[in-house]
C-alpha cells in the first residue's frame, strides 16, 4: 500500500507537476485543480505503471488519493 | 472606388522568444550581431538533417509552471511566454483591463505537431486506449489563442490565421483591421511556431527546401548568398501589442512605430514555389504601400523573406528591385535565427519595429559573396545606422500566400 502511494504520488508530482508538499492521502483530485480530461490521462499512467485498469467512476474528480491507492493495491493484488 | 479612412495602429509593446533568446533585449543583441543560432539538434539524429534554430535554454516547467508544462504543447508555451512580455512592455495589466475589448491574432501554421506526432507513435505501439484525451486541446492549430486569451484575461475576437510561412503577417494585418472596425481595442497580434518534429523535418528535407549543411550548420542559413542550398528551420514565437494611435497617445503609452500598412495576395501558381515573376509578391507588396499611403522611394528598408532557398531570394529580389527600386537596405534576419515558419512574419515585423525604433538595420548572418543575380544593398557583416521613416516586412508562405506590412516611425 505504501509503495502504491508512493509511486502514484511520484507521476502526480513528476508526470502531472503537482509539489509534492499538495500530495496527502485525503486531498481531492479537484483539490489539485484536475479535471477529468486529465484524469483520463491519469488513467493511462496508471496502466503503464500497475498494469491494472481503473475506471471513470474509480477516478473521478471528487476522490480522494487515498481511495484511489486502496482500489489499485486491491487490483493490483494477485487473486 | 473609394478607399476607407486610414487608421494608424501603434505599436506599444513587444515579446520575443527566439533562437535569439529569450525577451526582446536579448534578441536585439543577437540579432544585431548578425550570429546564427543554427546548431545540432539531438531530437533530429539519424535524419538527412540534423539541425536547427532552437529556442536556447526554454523551460515551460520554470516560467509557467509544472502544470501548464505537460498539459500545453511547446507552441502555446512560446507564445504565453512572449504575450507576457509583450503585455507587460506596453504597460498594460490583464488583471485590471477591460478584457472583452482585448483581441488576440496568431499566426500558426502547424499548431500543436510534436503532441499529434506523440499521440501518433502511442497509437502505434499501445493502442487507441492508452491515446490522451488532451491530444484534442493540445494539437489543434486554434488552441494557441484559445490558451492566449486563457492566460490574458483577453476575451475579445480571438482567432488564429494559417497561411504557413506568412501567418505571422497575416496575424498583425488582421489585427490592423480589427482595430480599425473598432471590434476591440487592443490586440495581442503575433505568431508562434514548433514544428521542429522528425516528422515534418524528413518531409522539408525531402522536398528539397532545407539546407544541408550538416557539417557546418552555423554557416548554413545564408540569405542571398551566392552558395546558399535552403533554409534552416526554427522555433519561437514574436508578440505584438496593437492599439489604435488616438489611443495609445491618450494613454501616453510608449510607441515603438506604427503598422501603416498591410498588404495580402495569392500566387494561385504553385503549392511550393513561388511564381516565377513574383506576381503575387509584389500585389502584395504594392498593396501594403498604398494602404499605408507611403510611396516606394519613403521604404528606406526591407526586412525580406530571405528563406535561402534558391527560387525565393531571387525571386524576391528581383520583385523589391522592380517595386521599390535599389536605394532600400535590405535583410535576411532567418541568417541568425532560421525559418520560423508561421512565426516568421511576426517575428520579422517585431525586428523591423525595433529597427525603425533604434535606427540600426541588421546584418544578413553568413553573406559572404552577394549573389550576382540579386542587384539590392544587403546588409551583410555589421548593422548599419541608419534614420528610418519607413519599412517593410515580407512574408511568402507555401499555398501562395503573400502578406507585407508596413512599419513607419511614430
Amino acid at each position: 500500500m505504501i509503495a502504491v502511494q508512493e509511486s502514484l504520488f511520484a507521476i502526480l508530482s513528476e508526470k502531472m507537476g503537482i509539489p509534492s508538499a499538495e500530495l496527502r492521502p485525503d486531498t481531492t483530485f479537484e483539490d489539485l485543480d484536475l479535471d477529468s480530461l486529465a484524469l483520463i490521462e491519469l488513467s493511462v499512467s496508471i496502466q503503464k505503471s500497475f498494469g491494472v485498469v481503473v475506471d471513470e467512476m474509480e477516478l473521478s474528480p471528487e476522490r480522494r488519493l487515498g481511495e484511489v491507492v486502496a482500489v489499485i493495491d486491491a487490483k493490483a493484488r494477485p487473486a | 472606388m473609394s478607399s476607407p479612412a486610414r487608421t494608424d495602429v501603434a505599436v506599444t509593446g513587444l515579446g520575443l522568444v527566439t533562437p535569439a533568446g529569450i525577451g526582446v533585449a536579448a534578441n536585439w543583441e543577437r540579432i544585431s550581431s548578425g550570429r546564427s543560432t543554427a546548431s545540432p539538434d539531438d531530437n533530429l539524429t539519424g535524419l538527412g538533417v540534423d539541425f536547427s534554430c532552437r529556442v536556447p535554454g526554454f523551460d515551460a516547467g520554470a516560467l509557467l509552471g509544472r502544470r501548464n508544462a505537460w498539459r500545453l504543447d511547446r507552441v502555446a508555451h512560446l507564445a504565453i511566454v512572449a504575450a507576457r512580455e509583450a503585455v507587460a512592455d506596453a504597460g498594460l495589466d490583464p488583471a485590471t483591463w477591460d478584457g472583452a475589448r482585448v483581441g488576440v491574432v496568431v499566426g500558426s501554421s502547424f499548431g500543436g505537431s510534436a503532441t499529434y506526432e506523440r499521440e501518433q507513435a502511442r497509437l502505434a505501439e499501445d493502442g487507441p486506449d492508452m491515446i490522451s484525451p488532451l491530444l484534442m486541446v493540445m494539437a489543434p492549430v486554434n488552441m494557441t489563442a484559445g490558451y492566449l486569451a486563457i492566460d490574458q484575461h483577453a476575451l475579445g475576437p480571438n482567432l488564429v490565421v494559417s497561411t504557413a510561412c506568412a501567418a505571422g503577417t497575416s496575424a498583425i494585418g488582421t489585427a490592423r483591421h480589427l482595430l480599425a472596425a473598432g471590434m476591440c481595442d487592443v490586440v495581442i497580434a503575433g505568431g508562434s511556431e514548433s514544428t521542429i518534429t522528425r516528422t515534418t523535418m524528413a518531409s522539408l528535407h525531402r522536398m528539397g527546401a532545407l539546407s544541408t549543411r550538416r557539417d557546418s550548420p552555423e554557416t548554413a542559413s545564408r540569405p542571398f548568398d551566392a552558395d546558399r542550398d535552403g533554409f534552416v528551420a526554427g522555433e519561437g514565437a514574436g508578440m505584438l501589442i496593437l492599439e489604435r494611435a488616438a489611443d495609445a497617445q491618450a494613454r501616453q503609452a510608449r510607441v515603438y512605430a506604427h503598422v501603416s500598412g498591410y498588404g495580402a495576395s495569392a500566387d494561385g501558381h504553385h503549392p511550393s514555389s513561388p511564381h516565377p515573376e513574383g506576381d503575387g509578391a509584389e500585389r502584395a507588396i504594392r498593396a501594403a504601400l498604398a494602404d499605408a499611403g507611403v510611396e516606394p522611394g519613403d521604404i528606406g528598408h526591407v526586412n525580406a523573406h530571405g528563406t535561402a532557398t534558391a527560387m525565393n531570394d531571387v525571386t524576391e529580389a528581383r520583385v523589391i528591385r522592380r517595386v521599390l527600386g535599389d536605394h532600400p537596405a535590405v535583410t535576411s534576419t532567418k541568417g541568425v535565427i532560421g525559418h520560423l515558419i508561421g512565426a516568421a512574419g511576426a517575428v520579422e515585423a517585431a525586428y523591423t519595429v525595433l529597427a525603425v525604433h533604434h535606427g540600426s538595420i541588421p546584418p544578413t548572418a553568413n553573406l559572404s559573396s552577394l549573389d550576382p543575380e540579386i542587384e539590392l544593398d544587403v546588409v551583410a557583416k555589421d548593422a548599419r545606422p541608419a534614420t528610418l521613416r519607413a519599412a517593410l516586412s515580407n512574408s511568402f508562405g507555401f499555398g501562395g500566400q503573400n502578406a507585407a506590412v508596413v512599419v513607419t516611425a511614430p
